[in-house]
């Protein structure tokens, strides 16, 4: 059946595809400036002179890049930290989701455990404790620092709480029926059922480790062991304009250097940007399909 | 099983990380690289026998750069400290700038406080009222060098600040005060090109500025240029607006005494004349239209972009950002001139003291004078020293100017009036063509200078603006000879000021860019009224019960 072409719809179409094209524009547009940005002569740069293509073409900067050692060093840091956290974070995540999906008859403490989760959503101890504690335990300063403590995502678990949740319990009553364990109805059944909100959660806890900078800055004792993002932090941070002093000149050009600045955001970008196409299609073949027929 | 077999190799795998991990923390001790220092003799009071252990905290920022094989905890700063003055020092930390103060903070309330550190005033009235630091008094008294002593009393507003109770409580890191006094920044090249004299008047300025504007100075047939550069921040260090207020006898955000009273600058009726003439001037055009939401940096591409001619800032201005304006467009020239004033009376730059840090010592340190030690190596054998060996090995050389080494240690000092002696020694130089008894440093600003008149270097002119002969340091000099208005109030904060007076900023700074963009006057008035209402009254006694005692 073919529709037939109103001037409504086509004026619908065409504003559709305005609008969307506009949003796309708006988000691409500052990726495009950034890349602009890097690959233009500083002068350019720091004159405002640079849109979405480079004046002055040249890779100046990326080459400052490759030769600076902090940068890679951070960068290894990082691909580390993702490279430990996202397992740890993935596999506690699926270990405590499963039994608070189950039913109540099947796990008593189900609500004792439910809340224990919750209660670090809702409350915190602060910045000073939680320093304390990472302190007393002897993380300070090691890698695990930034990996341990938010070794449970609980945001990710009830994520994944839900969705086991919404797994029709026939499923499950017939692997049960067939012999099937707690464990082999975890990993044989649910897992492979629920691979979109695997996938959507391990892109949150990848972007999470990626992302994150603070901890970085408060644990490491030595700016050698900051992740990117806590590197990054130090060099795309505007200084308070009325305390500057002749002493901060020098610092005054590097954190006001927009090109080699730029350089390494893109840079720091890409490893996400190459993630994301792989991950998106989960997000989009939708949430519930398999499962039961009939 | 396979589900088990699963299992048992994730789990496996994860016991197998945490090994490896943990071997391989242990095994990246410091492999100590055994270097000594060259044969300097040094001026030493005494050694330490046994060496003592020195306890601190570092913060370090992108610019600060090591040698092959070095790094912050293994440098010549730390071999010359314990080769020479028996002082082991170690960090327990080293943190980026920006989070020092966080990290401070954090480490402070978890119990361990390091035995010697730098920290900013606030968080030294915390300690203080905590008893956590040192009364270093009688040791300053005891230990301090005479070169230490000098170069800490020359700014007179300097000790006083880490002053609390009359005990001396922590060395102030000195800095020249009046290096933040605003200055009037012109396009010089601008003038020539419009026929226009130097400004002798508020009156005259404004003149400029209007024809700034209309007279099309960068010549390309379009009115796109500006008047006065401001930021949304108001008070930076360039396109400031201190030094506008001052023109009017108005000091904006500092404590001046009025009738045998401290009174707060912003709030002062001569602040209400300033704000009417900005208002005026961004109607015209004359003021970025957009300058609410332009910070220093968005400020910065306007200047390097000959887009504007006039700005307030302080002397060092041409080295950032007012150099960009002369990369783009090689002609451009910034002049310094002196706060024109409205009236007869002359207009006076405001300045504070300029204490940002000040080292402290931990209660119960066993050897606080260790501070005075570290401090005296300084000043007696580096400050004054023109051996340029000396200098490259442990200040950092020409042949690696990314490396500089002063950075690595916390123990330096520096000398306030240093800036106005280059000026006066380049001077003489330059009209004498004799460079004999010039430091190393004063002998590169010579050479740029004379660079700049001989060959015509045109890049040259950031020195020629600043310690050249008119150049902004001339300016200060003034300044310091009294024709300067100083911020009154120089103590640590006060109790309701570090409660409120972050609040009060705030909405100062919101009323100015309102009115400035056209709100009517009278917001000024109800401003001044709420500034009562929400602390300031309060503030404003205790500053006065500061100042009487």
């Amino acid at each position: 059946m073919k529709f037939k072409k109103s001037p409504g719809y086509i004026l619908f179409l065409i504003m559709n595809y305005g609008v969307l094209f506009f949003l796309a524009a708006t988000c691409f547009f500052p990726i495009l400036h950034v890349l602009a940005l890097s690959m233009s002569s500083s002068t350019a740069a720091s004159s405002g002179r640079v849109l979405i293509l480079p004046v002055e073409f040249n890779l100046q900067s990326y080459r400052y890049v490759i030769e600076n050692n902090a940068f890679l060093k951070a960068f290894a840091v990082s691909a580390e930290r993702v490279a430990l956290g996202v397992p740890i974070n993935m596999l506690l995540t699926v270990l405590s989701a499963y039994p608070l999906s189950r039913r109540k008859e099947q796990f008593r403490m189900k609500t004792f455990f439910t809340w224990f989760f919750l209660i670090t959503i809702l409350f915190s101890g602060g910045m000073i404790p939680w320093y304390m504690v990472i302190k007393e335990t002897g993380l300070l300063d090691t890698i695990w620092a930034m990996i341990i403590p938010g070794a449970v995502p609980v945001f990710n678990v009830i994520l994944l709480v839900n969705y086991f949740r919404s797994i029709p319990a026939e499923l499950e009553e017939a692997a049960y029926m067939d012999g099937a364990s707690h464990w082999c109805i975890l990993w044989k059944i649910f897992l492979p059922i629920s691979v979109p909100t695997l996938a959507t959660v391990t892109l949150f806890s990848m972007l999470n480790h990626w992302n994150s900078w603070f901890d970085g800055l408060i644990l490491m004792n030595n700016p050698d062991k900051y992740p990117l993002q806590s590197y990054m932090q130090t060099i795309v941070i505007s200084r308070d304009p009325t305390t500057l002093t002749e002493r901060d000149l020098d610092l005054l050009k590097i954190i006001s250097d927009k090109t080699t600045k730029s350089a390494q955001l893109f840079i720091a970008m890409i490893p996400i940007i190459c993630v994301y196409p792989f991950l998106q299609k989960y997000f989009t073949t939708g949430l519930i399909v398999g499962g039961i027929k009939g | 099983m396979p589900a088990y077999k699963k299992c048992v190799i994730v789990v496996l795998l994860i016991c197998f990380a945490f090994f490896v991990y943990g071997c391989k923390s242990t095994s990246s001790e410091n492999t100590e690289t055994e270097q000594t220092t060259s044969g300097f003799k040094f001026i030493v009071e005494e050694k330490y026998s046994p060496a003592i252990e020195l306890v601190s905290v570092k913060s370090v920022d992108a610019t600060v750069k090591f040698l092959e094989g070095e790094d912050i905890y293994n440098n010549i700063w730390t071999r010359t400290y314990a080769e020479e003055l028996g002082i082991n020092l170690s960090y327990m930390w080293v943190v980026d700038n920006s989070q020092y103060q966080q990290k401070l903070t954090a480490t402070i309330m978890s119990g361990d406080i390091p035995d010697v550190f730098v920290c900013d005033p606030l968080l030294f009235k915390m300690l203080y009222d905590s008893d956590l630091i040192e009364d270093i008094s009688e040791i300053y008294e005891t230990h301090a060098s005479e070169t230490t002593r000098m170069v800490l009393e020359q700014d007179e507003l300097a000790l006083p600040c880490t002053t609390i109770d009359g005990k001396l409580m922590g060395v102030p890191i000195t800095d020249a005060s009046i290096a933040n006094a605003p200055l009037l920044w012109i396009r010089q090249d601008w003038m020539k090109k419009l026929n226009i004299d130097p400004p002798e008047s508020m009156q005259d300025l404004m003149e400029i500025s209007r024809r700034f504007v209309e007279g099309d100075p960068d010549g390309n047939g379009i009115k796109d240029t500006i008047g006065l550069a401001v930021s949304k921040e108001l008070w930076g260090a360039y396109a400031g607006l201190q030094g506008f207020f001052n023109g009017f006898h108005a000091y904006p955000r500092i404590w001046i005494e009025r009738d045998g009273e401290l009174v707060y600058g912003t709030i002062q009726p001569e602040a209400r004349q300033a704000l009417a003439v900005l208002q005026e001037m961004y109607k015209n055009g004359e003021i970025d239209k957009e300058f609410g939401v332009k910070d220093i940096n968005k400020v910065a591409e306007t200047i390097a972009n000959n887009k504007c001619g006039i700005e307030f800032g302080v002397w060092w201005n041409p080295y950032s950002p007012l150099y960009l304006s002369q990369a783009n467009y090689p002609d451009a020239y910034w002049q310094a001139y002196p706060i024109p004033s409205i009236d007869d009376t002359p207009a006076k730059s405001q300045y504070s003291a300029a204490v940002g840090s000040i080292i402290v010592v931990r209660k119960g340190y066993p050897h606080p004078e260790a501070v005075f030690k570290l401090l005296n190596f300084w000043c007696d054998n580096f400050l004054f020293s023109n051996d340029k060996e000396l200098r490259d090995a442990y200040l950092g050389s020409l042949d690696n100017p990314d490396v500089v080494k002063y950075k690595y240690t916390d123990f330096h000092l520096w000398e306030p009036n240093s800036i106005l002696r280059t000026y006066e020694n380049v001077k003489k130089a330059l009209a004498s063509r004799n460079t004999d008894g010039l430091n190393h440093d004063e002998w590169q600003r010579y050479q740029i200078i004379s660079a700049y008149f001989d060959q015509g270097i045109k890049e040259a002119w950031v020195e020629v603006a600043t310690y050249g002969e008119n150049g902004s340091v001339s300016i200060l000099k003034n300044i310091a000879q009294g024709g300067g208005m100083v911020n009154r109030f120089y103590g640590a904060p006060t109790r309701v000021m570090s409660e409120k007076m972050a609040a009060l900023h705030t909405m100062e700074d919101e009323m100015m860019i309102k009115t400035i963009m056209g709100e009517p006057l009278e917001s000024f008035d109800t401003f001044v009224e709420e500034w009562y209402k929400l602390g300031g009254e309060e503030i404003t006694r205790e500053v006065n019960d500061w100042w009487r005692n």
